[in-house]
Formats: C-alpha cells, structure tokens, sequence
C-alpha cells in the first residue's frame, strides 16, 4: 500500500480502531523508547477542495476543521491529518504512520486496518448509491 | 543508547520546534516584510531571538506559508530545512517554476540567476501570481563609507527609485553579482507581473525590493540599469 493511499485511509479510519492499535504499539519499548513528536496535534482550518462530475473542474467547498500531527520513530516521520479536532485520534494516526515505515510486521497491521477502512468506505458508498438509484433520471436525446 | 536514527529524529524536531512561530513572531516578522517591501531601501531588522533560532533567510518563509502555499527551498550540503519547513507549516514542496516562496540561502548563491529566471512571474491579469523570493546576502548597509561592503570585490551599488522612495535611496549590498541584477530585470520587465524580493542576513536584517522599484546597480567603476 502506497503511502498517500495509507495517509488517506488512516484519516477515514474510526478513532476507537486507529487509538487502540496504537497503544498496542506503543506498549513495545523500542516503540515508545524512540518516539519524538515532530509536531504535536495542532488544529487549524484549510480548504476543502471538490471535483465537480460534469467538467470535471474543481472548486472551493468551504473551510474544514482539521487537525495535524508529525511524528518519527528511529528517523522513520509518520503524518497524519484528520478531519474534526481529536488531537489524539492525529496522533495515533502519525504514529501509525511511523510504525508502518518502521517495521513490515507492524506495516500489515497497519495495511489491515486500512483495508478495512477501504472496505466499509466501499459499503458506504454503495448502500448511498442504491438509495439514490430510485431518483435517477434517464434523458432521451432527440435526434 | 542513542543511534543514529535517533539522533537524527531529534536534530529534525529541534530544527522543526525552531521554524514554528508563534502569533506574535509572526506579526512581528510579517510587519517587518510590509514595511521593507512598503519602503524600499531601508533596512529593518529581525528581532534577536528569531536571528538566534534559524537562518533569517527562512524567517518570511515560515510566516507566508501555510498548506496551500507551495515553497522551494535552495538546498545545499551545509543547508537542508526545505523538510523541517515543511513540516513546520504544512506548506507543499515544489519545484522553482511553480513555487509562490522561494528562499536561496547565502549558501546557494550561485542559485540565484537560474531561479531568478524560471520563478513564476504571473500575468498582467493575475500578478498575484508571482513569485516571493528570499535571498540572502552576506551584507545590507545603508551607509556608503560601510569599509567591509566597501573593500569586497562582490559589493554592489544599488540606486533605488520608485515607488515607496522619495527621489533616490542608495544601498550597498554584498553576496550577490550583478548577473543576478539583470536577471531580476528580466523578470520584472512586464510590470505588474514580476518577482518580489526580500534581502537578509545572518546578522538579522532584511531589505525589500518589490517588483515596482527601479534599480541602478553599480559595481566598481561601471554603471548599470537594473530594472
């Protein structure tokens, strides 16, 4: 799994599950001997960005409330940007960044949780999709 | 005991915890920029615990950039923060022709023409667009009897007009050529599309010259228009 595609599932990831593996983590010594906080959670504001279906031409939502962390762990920097303003929840998600870039073992947990998370972001979509699928409209063109 | 990789992870979150300001920081940085750029010519001067933590050159960086700006930062063997800026801000890194900041520290001088040359200038419509460039020098003075700026080989003349100068202000500069002058020239030949420019030392003082400045530059005995 590539790192912007790992980055995104761990900021749709649920807080309880992206908390829990990484206390799990940090309950091994090496883990919490060498963690430095690059940048602790800090909230801030940016600018959501949209792609609209028809042109395909993006524009500005409106401002999000977001919060960031940076960790490293041996030299490995972990990041991490969720949405809302848990700064504990950012933490552990850069800390399981790190811990993915550090250790393969722990690399496949971290793969496993964002499987998951791709899995039930998929279900989503497509029961949202079957609950639209009755407004459909088809247009008939005229020759 | 420490590796390596440790050692090296705290070396980043020191340079990291020294490139995040804080609000008052940023203001004061900030109005500096405004009134160096508001007049240019005159000399300010960063505040001394700012000189202390990091290099000036990066100062105006750090206080512009957030994570819908996109920076560029000269590196060198001697000079690496492009990375610890980054993390500092959340800025995205970029190449030069696509940069809105751009800082060339002292140490990358000879960097100067080619970004100078290939820094996004904007357009007549959306001058906006051009870059903010950062350079830093080894000395700014605004005495012409300065004997250290006097006696290099490298001190430049710089005869300033335009707006925000009252006829002519006249400042010495020393670490950049004049090749890098004529370059900025060309860049700034379309006004109001064209580069801003910051000068700064390691000894805290900043010197702007926005696009709009008219710029005779001489060096030694010759005489030659720069803008």
């Amino acid at each position: 799994m590539d790192r912007n595609r790992r980055t995104e599932l761990l900021a749709a990831s649920q807080s309880q599950e992206v908390r829990q593996l990484a206390e799990t983590f940090l309950s091994e010594r090496a883990i919490a001997e060498e963690l430095h906080v690059i940048c602790p959670p800090e909230i801030g504001m940016i600018m959501m960005q949209v792609r609209e279906p028809v042109c395909r031409e993006r524009f500005h939502l409106g401002e999000v409330v977001v919060t960031r962390a940076e960790v490293a762990i041996a030299g490995f920097r972990g990041w991490a940007v969720r949405a809302g303003s848990d700064r504990e929840t950012a933490l552990a998600a850069a800390l399981l960044d790190a811990c993915a870039e550090y250790d393969s073992k722990m690399a496949n947990q971290v793969t496993e949780l964002c499987d998951l998370t791709a899995q039930r972001i998929a279900a989503d979509e497509r029961s949202e999709w079957q609950e639209l699928l009755a407004t459909a409209v088809a247009f008939e063109e005229l020759d | 005991m420490t590796s390596d990789l440790d050692t090296d992870s705290r070396q980043y979150a020191a340079k990291v915890a020294a490139c995040r300001f804080n609000a008052l920081e940023s203001q004061a940085v900030f109005k500096l920029m405004l009134e160096a750029l508001s007049r240019p010519g005159l000399i300010e001067q960063f505040p001394l615990e700012i000189q202390h933590r990091l290099p000036c050159v990066l100062a105006p960086v750090i206080v512009l950039a957030d994570v819908e700006t996109r920076i560029h930062i000269a590196q060198t063997s001697q000079f690496n923060w492009e990375s610890a800026l980054i993390s500092a801000t959340g800025a995205r890194p970029s190449v030069i022709s696509t940069a809105d900041l751009i800082a060339i520290p002292l140490e990358a001088a000879e960097l100067i023409s080619q970004v100078l040359e290939s820094a996004p200038r904007g357009t007549a419509l959306a001058p906006e667009h051009g870059a903010r460039v950062i350079i830093g020098v080894r000395r700014i003075s605004s005495h012409e009897a300065e004997p250290a700026i006097k006696e290099s080989s490298h001190g430049l003349k710089l005869r300033l007009s335009g707006p925000g100068v009252k006829d002519e202000r006249i400042v010495w500069v020393d670490g950049i050529s004049l090749q890098d002058f004529q370059t900025l020239q060309r860049s700034n030949a379309h006004f109001p599309s064209g580069i801003d420019v910051w000068m700064t030392t390691d000894n805290g003082q900043i010197l702007g010259l926005p696009r709009s400045t008219h710029i005779v530059v001489e060096e030694h005995s010759s005489k030659q228009e720069a803008h």
